[in-house]
């Protein structure tokens, strides 16, 4: 497990009603989980950011990355199924 | 919601600015799940490695990567969905049959795709209102 540091923040009550809203929803256990939560999807938003700049600066057009993704998805399930 | 995405969907994404970036975008900024199969992942990767080559590919390769560990995210065993390869085999061709078994999970709630094997197969018409959507379909019900 990861070890945890304690911090204080100062939130909005408009940000807090929301995150007890989804705590009172089930969807997270804590304040702090929605929180950890929220910063994770946006982590996850600046890395699919990243890996589509990437993507994009190489130029590779869809079509291409198409057909070969069924070359490979024939080896995998070759190897595989 | 838990949405499986088929592979185009996740090329279409990482290539053009489109529906499909859209979806990737606001399922991730709006508390969803997104799932992926193993052997999807595989493919991406395969994809990657064959179609990027030096700092771009390692680069692309490690975001790739490290975007499927973080929590919007969850990687589908082929031990979780193996039970339903032979249901889905008599739906949908062998090639899509593990994403169509991934999709018969209960848990997962969509399959998306812009696969016409998937949204216009007769056979699947059980499924197509219910858990099967194009992107755009599902954009208009997020």
């Amino acid at each position: 497990m990861q070890t945890m540091e304690t911090i204080q923040i100062r939130l909005p009550k408009r940000q807090m009603r929301r995150i007890d809203k989804g705590v009172r929803a089930g969807f997270y256990r804590s304040r702090s989980e929605a929180i950890r939560g929220d910063l994770d999807r946006l982590e996850a938003l600046r890395i699919f950011s990243d890996l589509q700049r990437v993507i994009e600066g190489s130029g590779v057009r869809k079509s291409e990355l198409l057909k070969e993704a069924e070359k490979v998805r024939r080896e995998i399930y070759k190897q595989y199924l | 919601m838990i949405a499986l995405l088929d592979s185009n969907i996740w090329y279409s994404a990482l290539v053009s600015a489109g529906n499909e970036r859209v979806l990737v975008r606001r399922l991730l900024g709006e508390g969803h799940t997104i799932a992926i199969t193993d052997l999807l992942q595989d493919e991406v990767m395969g994809v990657i490695r064959r179609k990027l080559a030096g700092e771009r590919r390692r680069s692309a390769e490690n975001f790739f990567r490290t975007l499927l560990g973080t929590s919007p995210f969850f990687v589908k065993g082929q031990e979780m969905y193996a039970r339903h390869l032979v249901t889905a085999s008599q739906y949908i061709n062998d090639k899509d049959a593990p994403i169509l078994a991934a999709g018969l999970q209960d848990e997962i709630e969509v399959i998306v795709s812009g696969d016409n094997d998937f949204i216009k197969n007769q056979k699947l018409s059980f499924l197509r209102t219910t858990k099967i959507f194009s992107t755009r379909e599902l954009l208009e019900r997020l």
